[in-house]
């Protein structure tokens, strides 16, 4: 880790370069990723805090393709796991978990697919928080299993058990959540973590 | 009742953002400026507004403007449609000419040719002015049947060729003319299957017009057997809530919805490449099965599949010599199971055709037929990729990591060596490490070499030594696995690979 780089100066470099290249390639996956998990008003403080990492630890981005890759992992430690541990715990995680459905239900939607669009998040708030990340980088980030383990940290073997499991779990919730008398989703969210 | 794949294109719709086509501003250096100044209390960035709502877009689910009353149930037979039920099963009856006309037979085949084209183009007001009411009531019964069974060849991608019109012989009612033509259907053609024959019309021409059309089959099975019932068993796999509209009996059903229905599944039925499932194998080649060759070709492009939002849905990599070698997950982004490795033949303006196109989705091998020309195929048909050689990668996995779990490294390969069988350590020991891709698993973890044969006898050796095989990693490779000691939990996995024409090696169940 480069810890003295955020007391630099703003003198011209080639880490500056290659920030900025980082930062044109990866900005708006990194943005739409953390939009997909957080509340609107605390993916900017997302997308700061990963980009500040990606900052403080450019010699260890890897090159070409693998960076977004790489900083898609940053941004789900940043969401999911670093900030739990710092004084902005609350504000985010209290916005983690009331996530609307503004997006979801948005005007362009039939009232069909609103209605699957709510129980399908429904019911992915009901799997495990890593089962429920493997189906969203898998339907929303689009990434392979390679990728998925890359960025969640564990073997690709691990990341494809847990999408055969989670492909499962989430048709059974969904399967579950139709035949209830009511189908009022309680908790939806894309991406409470 | 919903399927796994459906709720992940439920899932896949209900992502609650799109990225709009609004490029954000994007300005490094005030972000660097802004990184530089931050304090731990004041907000770092004033950027972007929200990602811009996205536009609205087309609905997905299929809609039933209108219904049909009765609906034409066609059962097909070999490719050839045959009406095999309506509201009024009763004979059709060719009016007697009431006078003696002098036929012309090369006027009747032209009539019928006329029809026959005008059927196959789909063209229904063209059809119909070839046929007499009694003609049209006997074949379709009503001129909106007609209309429909129309639009639904169009939609199961019927395309008719060859046609031949001959002179059967003439009776009071008229002459008879027998069109045989070959057909395409279900996006045979994009399949490299087919076309198939032994389809005809007999058509009884007076008068300039047909007065009666029957529509017949003589030729083989071999339609069924490689489209028609495949396609059905994915159907009734993939969508089982769908079978009652698109079937009826061991036919096919037409109306409004299920033409959709028709229409839909066959084109997904190669795109997500489930036509292709019954084309290869897992794991080692059939006893017999001849290698791809030649043995050596030079690799010109490697690439990711991608299907629809997947954009990894399986690799293909294109060799100097035309050939093709891919393989796809099953469903793409479901990783249920693999289609193997396949392998099409390209020409060489093929190859470079495939090369130089920039689109990625397109590039991938079950899209081709959409673009590329037929005649850069040398051999469309995916086939088997038979290797000669295979890899055999020994590692390590903790299948329960979590994402706090620390990374697993790999002991050295002697080490693993030690933990098999005797015969199958000394068939691995020695061996050439063969290579792989910059980007492609298993990493740095050496992968010794084996002749086919050598594998065989792996295989064996791990299986008679009581080495497991998982259900689900065996879908996509063979691959044997047994318990590591000293961890408690890990597992040794023993990975069979092919090695593919460059001397390199790929990972079967990678993304």
């Amino acid at each position: 880790m480069s810890g003295g780089r955020g007391s630099a100066s703003a003198e011209c470099s080639g880490e500056d370069a290659r920030f900025a290249q980082l930062y044109a390639r990866c900005y708006r996956p990194i943005r739409a990723y953390c939009s997909r998990r957080v509340a609107a008003d605390a993916v900017d403080d997302a997308v700061a805090e990963t980009f500040l990492t990606v900052w403080r630890r450019l010699d260890e981005v890897p090159a070409g393709e693998e960076a977004l890759v790489w900083t898609y992992g940053v941004a789900y430690r940043v969401i999911g796991h670093q900030w739990r541990s710092t004084t902005r715990r609350g504000r985010l995680q209290d916005r983690l978990r009331s996530v609307g459905l503004g997006p979801v239900a948005a005007a362009d939607e039939s009232t069909v697919d609103g209605d699957e669009h709510r129980l399908v998040l429904v019911a992915l708030s009901r799997l495990g928080d890593t089962d429920a990340e493997v189906l969203r980088l898998v339907a929303w980030e689009q990434l392979s299993i390679a990728d998925i383990a890359a960025v969640l940290g564990i073997q690709p073997d691990a990341a494809r058990q847990r999408l055969h499991r989670a492909r499962r779990n989430l048709a059974r919730a969904y399967g579950r959540l139709q035949f209830l008398p009511s189908s009022t989703p309680d908790a939806p969210t894309g991406g409470a973590r | 009742v919903i399927t796994e794949d459906e709720v992940m294109r439920v899932l896949e719709r209900a992502d609650p953002v799109r990225l709009g086509d609004a490029t954000p501003p994007v300005d490094a250096a005030g972000y660097l400026d802004a990184l530089r100044t931050r304090s731990t209390t004041v907000a770092l960035i004033d950027i972007e507004p929200p990602p811009p709502v996205r536009p609205p877009r087309r609905h997905r689910r299929l809609t039933i403007t209108a219904a049909i009353a009765a609906a034409a149930v066609v059962a097909i037979l070999g490719g050839a449609l045959v009406l095999a039920a309506r509201d009024d099963p009763s004979e059709p009856q060719i009016p007697a000419s009431p006078t003696t006309v002098a036929q012309q037979p090369a006027a009747a085949e032209a009539t019928a040719r006329g029809f026959v084209e005008a059927w196959s183009a789909f063209d229904a007001d063209r059809t119909m002015a070839s046929l007499t009411d009694d003609a049209l009531a006997a074949q379709w019964g009503t001129e909106e049947e007609l209309r429909l069974s129309l639009a639904f060849l169009d939609a199961v991608r019927s395309k008719t060729l060859n046609i031949d019109c001959e002179q059967r012989g003439e009776s009071a009612a008229g002459i008879l003319v027998r069109c045989t033509y070959d057909n395409h259907v279900l996006r045979s053609d994009g399949l490299g299957l087919g076309p198939y024959s032994g389809n005809y019309w007999d058509l009884t021409v007076r008068d300039g017009q047909i007065v009666l059309a029957m529509q017949g089959f003589d030729g083989t099975d071999e339609f069924s057997a490689q489209l028609w019932e495949p396609f059905r068993r994915w159907v009734t796999a993939a969508y089982p809530h769908h079978v009652a509209d698109m079937y009826d009996g061991s036919g096919w059903r037409i109306s409004e919805e299920s033409i959709r229905r028709w229409e839909w599944h066959v084109r997904e039925y190669i795109t997500s490449g489930a036509a292709y499932a019954e084309a290869g194998f897992i794991g080692l080649p059939p006893e017999g099965a001849t290698p791809s060759t030649p043995e050596r070709g030079a690799l010109v492009d490697e690439y990711h599949v991608a299907q629809g939002a997947y954009r990894f849905a399986g690799r293909a990599r294109l060799y100097a010599d035309g050939r093709l070698i891919w393989r796809m997950y099953l469903p793409p982004g479901g990783w249920s199971s693999s289609t193997g490795w396949l392998e099409q033949r390209l020409t060489p303006a093929g190859v470079e055709l495939v090369r130089s196109h920039a689109t990625v989705d397109e590039k991938s091998p079950v899209r081709l037929h959409e673009w590329l020309p037929a005649s850069a195929w040398d051999d469309q048909q995916a086939r088997a990729f038979v290797p000669v050689s295979y890899a055999v990668c020994l590692g390590v996995v903790d299948p329960n990591a979590t994402p706090e779990s620390p990374p697993m490294p790999d002991p050295p390969l002697e080490e693993l060596l030690d933990l098999l069988p005797a015969p199958a350590a000394d068939l691995l020991r020695g061996r050439e490490a063969v290579p792989h891709l910059p980007d492609v698993e298993p990493g740095p973890r050496p992968c010794p070499g084996l002749t086919t044969e050598d594998a065989r006898l792996l295989d064996t050796a791990l299986s008679d030594a009581g080495f497991e095989q998982d259900e689900q990693t065996n879908a996509y490779l063979l691959e044997y696995h047994v318990d590591y000691p000293g961890q408690v939990g890990t597992r040794l996995r023993i990975d069979f690979e092919p090695v593919f024409p460059d001397g390199t090696m790929d990972c079967s169940a990678c993304g």
